[in-house]
């Protein structure tokens, strides 16, 4: 019996093994095609990190038949053999050919059968950096809708394979009490040791994660304008930079871009993890700050900071702004700070972009403190609604201020972050279908130029634009949160406890 | 008499029923594939079977929570479109059985009742999500699984003899019944009690039925929260609900009555053969289930509107919106329909500062009522409804018909990359592959698209302006838009930009307002004369009243006179010239006007 079995194997190979060669010798008998094929993700000339799960593809050119070969200077070349279009590369292989090639390059040949004819492209050619990006990517599912209490939930996905794992979603759909919205998961210095994110809505507070303790506060005080919001910890103290806004939402009648997010006023605050405290940084009425972000050796604080535009005695502020949104410009600042004494100092401007009519949001400073990485739109703060928001480099060391063109789409680029080494970055964009945001990875070389960046590889290729999810707020991590959906849920549904103010 | 029940078959049917049930679960089956459209499904990234320790604790105390419970819990099977047909199936299948032995149905029955699950389910998803206001996903699998509950506790009542405790024991059951399966539980009761009053004798029937009556004051209520709540609240799992809600107390008195008279019944020896009067009496239960909990004020109201509107009843057809805490798309329309009829449209839609007198539009809107999905199809290609709409999505799931609208709007509004996403995943799915390949022709708004009968009437009226809003108002002025012209569209610019003081936006609309006023409005009269005289702007192009010019210049004159004293001024002119825009504009805030709009229905001059 056992051996009426082993034959059956031996057979099986060597029937797949033969196809395997007759349709290399058929595939080497084809028309060349002097140009890239068609893929969906566009995985072509970009530079992959050596550990990044492999990046499968859908062939987008006509054909019945399609026969992949991928191939580096070193290790063993992938021949993949398909009657689908999506290209799925097996991750052994796939592992160990980038492994071999690490600071090489690959070569992705494509062979498509169109009627009887074999056809040849040109061969895709990706770069392997030496340097890995961090495994772990986390982000929240949401619709592109503008109020979502329901279903959604903060995620994380290895990228050296493509396992996805909930940190917490929300379960509570039909209490409506105690329906939620969770938001803005940060992490400091991408470990998930410390980390925290918003509750909003009927169980609302922070959910803070320190010293292996996980707790639930109240940010709210009376002094300040509301919970905190937009975070930055603080590199190496147990302190938090916050804003606190007071933001409205309304709608483009007829705008494709759909949504409007405007802050009436916001402030910064410092907060503090241990003491459980609140303090001031900023508060001006006439100005807005926001979007706080700390260089990493903890001595400065850049934030953006607009003019207000609103009269004093304006009472309908949503009308007001339906014909002044577009007035408001944020530029980028920067106030000093002790770390020692925990003291703040002078306030100086970095980049002033509303003299040029256009606005900065979400700067956020490279680990090596020579880059600031921003999104400049046209107006406003929440460029995630804005097609014209678009990444620029600010050098630190020169002020010389950079579009990454190889980056940018014609759609909206948006929330970023920097990997823990510096040589990669996230970035959220909607160049796919201009309404849902999807992760996109680039390479950032010692030289401080970008590269072309690549969609966040999935199992199935259609997936990068299928998803009916917008993948929010992409932060890079070195290693994956361990805390259980669960255990999280507990603190969720217990009591926050109130943060001081300390003026 | 012969006693009918389901093991007694006569050979045909025994033939024929076996056919019946393959082709029920064959039909959910198919049907759950066509409803789910597994691609979408698949697609998402909803968290399976994560509803966790506090949340079952939490449904479980309210009344029918662990159905919902449950059937959330089968919901999530439903993602996998062969494992959530299959699970259908099966659950209807045993409903029949159990609704087979529950109503005692003939054998001639059985295979015609077969037909009861396909249409309920048809009716739980397509129909159902149209009708109900708050339908909820997991209604489809919560359906089956109630009538499984209902009919056990027919079942049980039945078999209850007054040795096992009769009254009471039927009261408790029922009790826990509804606290398990919420209504069903006296539905249940009803079906029974239907047959119990038919069987017992006229003096006694009337005796038992006060009793229960009595008795379902107090011991429901009593029952219920101590046997169902109780325990949980002793257990901290869950504070005691507020079960003296009208629909508790009126369900529990049903849900007591019923059991009484069952009970009543029970203690006479039962004629079996009248238990064919429950199927009359299921359906009779199940319609008045319906009409109970049939919240849609919406829909009966436009109903109702339909008729008004053709009647032509104006009036009542504002005051039925006006009523409607939420007035949905379509109310809101014929309510734009009725006031523009009483020419009081102006007025409702425009947020004036104080006074506002409407001109009556050039054109009246046609009687004929909107057909509602065009009307829907239009409104929701304005963001703000395409963003509701998608919060509808969140909660409910993402249905074809949903994508399929998606589609519709991301071609009106020249979205091609995202209409190419939604009808290429239309396109997979079985029974909208052709819908999506025709479509597709329409993408970069072609020529195919803008003649379309429908679509292309839609294309044309669609603003070319964009604005921030808010509120409903754009559904109304898109509604205008497209049956009547841009006149109120451009008149309600015209009022924001008064109301926002903002006189350089306006005066740069100005130069239309000849061509689209037969008379200018009166506010708008002031604005100009305002403009022409603090401004010295030419305004002879435009028809201002030589009363209302004279009196702005008087105000202007009199403001002049009294310097920098502006509270003076202010309290001064305000008897003269209060209901003057000038004097909005010089004196008021937005503030002081919020206070003192006018009550709808409060006539306004000037």
């Amino acid at each position: 019996m056992k051996h009426h079995i082993l034959s059956r194997i031996c057979v099986c190979c060597l029937l797949l093994l033969t196809s395997l060669t007759a349709c290399q010798q058929e595939a080497r008998q084809t028309t060349a095609v002097n140009r890239l094929p068609a893929i969906m993700p566009d995985y072509t000339g970009t530079v992959l990190p050596p550990n990044i799960a492999p990046v499968n593809f859908r062939v987008l050119e006509p054909g019945s038949h399609f026969f992949i070969r991928i191939t580096g200077a070193q290790g063993q070349p992938i021949l993949i053999r398909s009657r689908k279009p999506d290209i799925r590369i097996p991750e052994k292989p796939w592992r160990a050919l980038l492994e071999a090639n690490r600071g090489g390059s690959i070569d992705i040949s494509v062979f498509v059968k169109n009627g009887n004819q074999w056809h040849r492209y040109a061969v895709i050619s990706n770069d392997i950096a030496e340097e890995e990006i961090d495994s772990y990517l986390s982000y929240r599912l949401i619709e592109p809708s503008y109020v979502n209490y329901s279903i959604l939930g903060i995620y994380q996905r290895c990228l050296e394979n493509y396992k996805e794992t909930p940190i917490y979603t929300t379960t509570r759909q039909d209490d409506l009490r105690n329906r939620h919205c969770i938001n803005c998961h940060t992490f400091q210095n991408h470990s998930t040791d410390e980390m925290f994110f918003h509750v909003r809505g009927g169980l609302g507070g922070t959910i803070f994660v320190h010293d292996g303790q996980i707790e639930k506060v109240n940010t709210k005080t009376d002094s300040t304008l509301s919970a905190c919001v937009y975070p930055s910890y603080h590199p190496f103290l147990p302190k938090i930079a916050f804003s606190t806004n007071e933001t409205r939402q309304t709608f483009h009648s007829r705008d494709i871009q759909k949504v409007e997010v405007v802050d009436f006023a916001s402030d910064l605050v410092m907060y503090d993890i241990e003491k459980h405290e609140i303090r001031p940084i900023l508060c001006h009425t006439s100005q807005f700050e926001t979007f706080p972000t700390w260089a990493p050796d903890g001595r400065s604080l850049y934030f953006c900071c607009a003019q207000s535009v609103l009269p004093d005695s304006i009472s309908d502020q949503d009308d007001y702004l339906a014909y002044h949104y577009q007035d408001i410009y944020y530029d980028l600042l920067r106030i000093a700070y002790d770390p020692e004494t925990d003291t703040f100092g002078a306030v100086d401007t970095v980049l002033n972009m509303s003299s040029r009519k256009s606005s900065i949001s979400f700067p956020r400073v490279s680990p090596d403190g020579k880059y600031i990485l921003l999104c400049i739109s046209d107006c406003g703060n929440f460029s995630i609604w804005h097609k014209q928001s678009d990444l620029y480099l600010l050098n630190l060391e020169d002020g010389q201020l950079q579009a990454l063109w190889n980056v940018n789409s014609p759609e909206t680029e948006s929330f970023h972050s920097w990997s823990s080494d510096g040589r990669w970055f996230v970035f959220s964009t909607r160049r796919e279908d201009g309404n849902y945001t999807r992760p996109y990875f680039s390479y950032f070389d010692r030289s401080g130029q970008a590269h072309k960046p690549f969609a966040l590889p999935q199992k199935k290729p259609a997936q990068t634009v299928g998803r009916f999810k917008s993948y929010n707020l992409p932060e890079l991590m070195t290693e994956p949160v361990g805390i259980s959906q669960r255990t999280f849920d507990g603190v969720i549904t217990g009591p926050a406890m109130p943060a001081a103010y300390r003026p | 008499m012969r006693t009918s029940s389901p093991t007694s078959e006569s050979a045909p049917i025994r033939h024929l029923l076996p056919v019946c049930r393959t082709v029920m679960a064959t039909g959910i089956l198919l049907f759950w594939a066509w409803y789910n459209a597994d691609v979408i499904f698949k697609t998402q990234s909803h968290t399976l079977f994560l509803l966790d320790g506090d949340f079952f604790r939490d449904m479980l105390a309210q009344p029918a929570g662990l159905l919902r419970y449950v059937s959330r819990f089968f919901t999530h099977c439903g993602y996998f479109p062969l494992l959530g047909g299959l699970l259908l199936a099966l659950l209807w299948l045993g409903v029949e059985t159990l609704q087979a032995r529950a109503l005692h149905l003939p054998d001639w029955l059985r295979p015609v009742s077969c037909l009861i699950p396909a249409v309920l389910t048809a009716a739980q998803t397509y129909a159902g999500y149209y009708i109900y206001t708050s339908y909820d996903g997991s209604l489809l699998f919560g359906l089956p699984l109630g009538l499984a509950v209902m009919y056990t506790q027919i079942i049980l009542l039945r078999k209850l003899t007054i040795q096992r405790g009769g009254l009471w024991t039927g009261l408790l059951l029922t009790t826990l019944t509804y606290g398990l399966a919420g209504s069903f539980g006296w539905i249940g009761g009803l079906v029974a009690a239907i047959y119990a009053w038919c069987k017992l004798p006229a003096r006694r029937a009337v005796l038992w039925t006060a009793a229960a009556l009595l008795a379902a004051v107090v011991l429901p209520l009593a029952a219920y929260r101590f046997v169902w709540y109780a325990p949980l609240h002793v257990c901290r799992y869950a504070p005691l609900p507020d079960s003296s809600t009208p629909e508790a107390v009126a369900a529990l008195a049903v849900a007591a009555v019923c059991t009484a008279l069952l009970a009543a019944a029970v203690r006479i020896k039962p004629q079996k053969d009248l238990y064919r009067l429950a199927l009359p009496a299921l359906v009779l239960g199940m319609a008045l289930c319906f009409l109970f909990s049939f919240r849609d004020t919406n829909f009966r109201a436009e109903l109702r509107m339909q008729r008004l509107l053709a009647e032509g009843a104006f009036d009542e057809i504002i005051r039925r919106a006006d009523r409607l805490p939420q007035p949905s798309r379509a109310v809101t329309a014929y309510r734009a329909i009725a006031l523009d009829y009483n020419g009081q449209l102006g007025n409702a839609l425009f947020r004036i500062p104080y006074t506002y007198t409407a001109i009556p539009a050039k054109g009246k809107v046609p009687a004929e009522v909107v057909h509602e999905r065009e009307f829907s199809l239009y409104a929701s290609c304005i963001n703000n409804c395409y963003m509701v709409t998608m919060t509808q999505v969140v909660n409910y799931g993402l249905r074809p018909a949903d994508l399929q609208f998606y589609a519709l709007c991301a071609l009106f509004n020249g979205e091609d990359n995202l209409a190419v996403k939604n009808l290429s995943t239309l396109g997979k799915t079985i029974f909208y592959r052709k819908w999506a390949a025709e479509h597709a022709a329409y993408l970069s708004q072609s020529e195919d698209f803008l003649s379309h009968p429908v679509y292309g009437r839609i294309a044309s009226a669609m603003s070319d302006e964009n604005q921030l809003t808010n509120g409903n108002a754009n559904v109304i002025e898109f509604y205008l838009r497209l049956k009547q012209g841009e006149r109120l569209l451009f008149e309600r610019h015209l009022m924001d930009c008064l109301y926002l003081k903002n006189l350089d936006a306006f005066w740069a609309r100005a130069p239309r307002i000849p061509d689209l006023f037969d008379e200018i409005p009166v506010h708008i009269q002031e604005a100009l004369a305002l403009i022409g005289i603090v401004d010295g702007e030419d305004i002879s192009a435009y028809h201002i009243s030589p009363a209302i010019y004279q009196r702005v210049e008087s105000f202007i004159a009199q403001t002049g006179s009294f310097g920098n004293n502006f509270e003076a001024a202010r309290t001064a002119l305000e008897s003269t010239y209060g209901n003057m825009y000038g004097y909005y504009y010089f004196f008021r805030s937005l503030l002081d006007t919020e206070s003192e709009q006018p009550e709808p229905g409060e006539s306004s001059v000037n």
